[in-house]
């Protein structure tokens, strides 16, 4: 018999999925949002885990939250304005203005990454799910995974390092 | 033409591997104490209740004894970080009373949700104004209205995102056709409250009467099938 998902895990695995849904998103705001509806979507009836395991499930519903939440803000092409889209830094860390600063430029470009490089990075680099669970979860093949995964690193290095002259750097790899 | 089938090296792979991992850790971001909160009593307000009389009787003892902690707890709460307790529909309207910061879009979706502000332009009520404000760790999206022609009625409309909130004070509860409404009072203010597709939503008004409050959140311009009353069910916030 499958197990249920034991609510008493969420706190566990509360800390990895804020940043998950922080890199998903680029905003600390939209990622306490989105980690909020993903517990209440969770808890809203009783689930069966089948097969993946809990962390994998939770990032399964987030990335869902996430995907919805943007599909629904893309079938409205009226809004002409958002409201206080400036984000500010997180409050916990004013006090370590350079920590603040770092974390919100890494995760803000892991949030401009295309969407299938970043769900790699997040699934496999954030959350820590293995490549195998990485495929299940993203519906493709470990290949694919790697490939997306070494695309995504290599991007981010580039955004916060500076580009580097490696031979071969600049090449397009093969992504399926 | 094909695709290019360059493979990276394996040690610029291992790399940028380490790279990764190593500015993630340098900027460990645990989740904020609100959202830990948040997921507390998210826990707490699906735990099955006790029902036989002898486990009731363990459960008031412990429960005096939680009652005793919860009342510590409420008070260095409040000493120590009044900004992260809970929202409740009463905190929420004040935002709703408050004043706008920048113009209203054409359109607007509560942050956090999928709901939509409806235009109540033919109704008299062109939007005005909104706002996004944080208020215990959720966000409040506000947008606000103004009587027309006679704009010196104002509106202010908040939706909270996350579970629905609890209302912070005791009202009247108005059956409808497409669920419940909670009318609450607050410093002369009216306030009619109600839970859309999951999320507190509040009205209030310091000049518009509790009837056109009322009227207006049943209205719902453009989907009024999608307010839905979910008092009964464990995601209910406590009246």
């Amino acid at each position: 018999m499958s197990p249920r998902l034991d609510p008493q895990v969420l706190p566990r695995h509360l800390d990895r999925l804020y940043r998950a849904a922080w890199a998903l998103s680029g905003s600390t705001h939209e990622a306490e949002d989105l980690v909020q509806e993903t517990f209440v979507r969770v808890l809203a009836r009783p689930r069966t885990l089948r097969g993946d395991d809990e962390l994998a499930y939770l990032m399964r519903v987030l990335r869902n939250t996430f995907l919805s939440s943007r599909r629904t803000a893309s079938r409205r092409p009226h809004v002409t304005a958002q409201v206080e889209e400036l984000e500010l830094a997180d409050e916990r860390l004013s006090d370590r203005p350079e920590h603040a600063f770092e974390a919100q430029e890494l995760y803000g470009a892991i949030a401009e990454l295309p969407e299938d490089f970043r769900l790699a990075l997040v699934a496999v680099d954030i959350i820590g799910l293995s490549y195998a669970e990485a495929a299940r979860l993203l519906d493709t093949r470990e290949a694919t995974i790697t490939t997306r995964l070494h695309r995504a690193r290599r991007r981010i290095v580039a955004s916060i390092d500076g580009p580097d002259d490696r031979e071969g750097s600049a090449a397009e790899w093969r992504l399926d | 033409m094909g695709q290019m089938r360059e493979e990276p090296e394996s040690g610029h792979v291992a790399a940028d591997e380490r790279r990764i991992a190593e500015l993630l850790r340098a900027v460990e971001a645990p989740a904020p104490a609100a959202l830990h909160a948040f997921t507390e009593q998210l826990i707490a307000d699906r735990q099955p209740r006790p029902r036989s009389a002898r486990l009731r009787r363990r459960i008031i003892i412990v429960d005096s004894m939680a009652l005793a902690a919860a009342a510590v707890a409420v008070v260095l709460g409040l000493i120590f970080a009044a900004g992260n307790s809970p929202p409740t529909a009463i905190r929420t309207a004040r935002i709703a009373l408050s004043s706008a910061r920048g113009p209203a879009p054409r359109t607007l979706v509560a942050a956090g949700t999928s709901i939509t502000f409806p235009d109540w332009s033919a109704r008299g009520w062109p939007a005005s104004g909104a706002r996004n404000d944080r208020l215990g760790g959720r966000t409040v999206t506000t947008e606000y209205y103004r009587a027309y022609p006679a704009d010196s009625e104002a509106i202010g409309y908040s939706i909270v995102s996350g579970a629905p909130v609890s209302w912070g004070e005791s009202g009247r509860l108005v059956a409808r056709r497409h669920g419940d409404y909670m009318l609450l009072a607050s410093g002369g203010a009216h306030i009619v409250a109600w839970v859309q597709d999951g999320h507190t939503c509040v009205l209030a008004s310091k000049t518009a009467s509790d009837a056109t409050l009322l009227q207006l959140a049943v209205a719902q311009d453009g989907n009024p099938s999608t307010v839905s009353n979910t008092w009964g069910s464990a995601a209910a916030p406590p009246v």
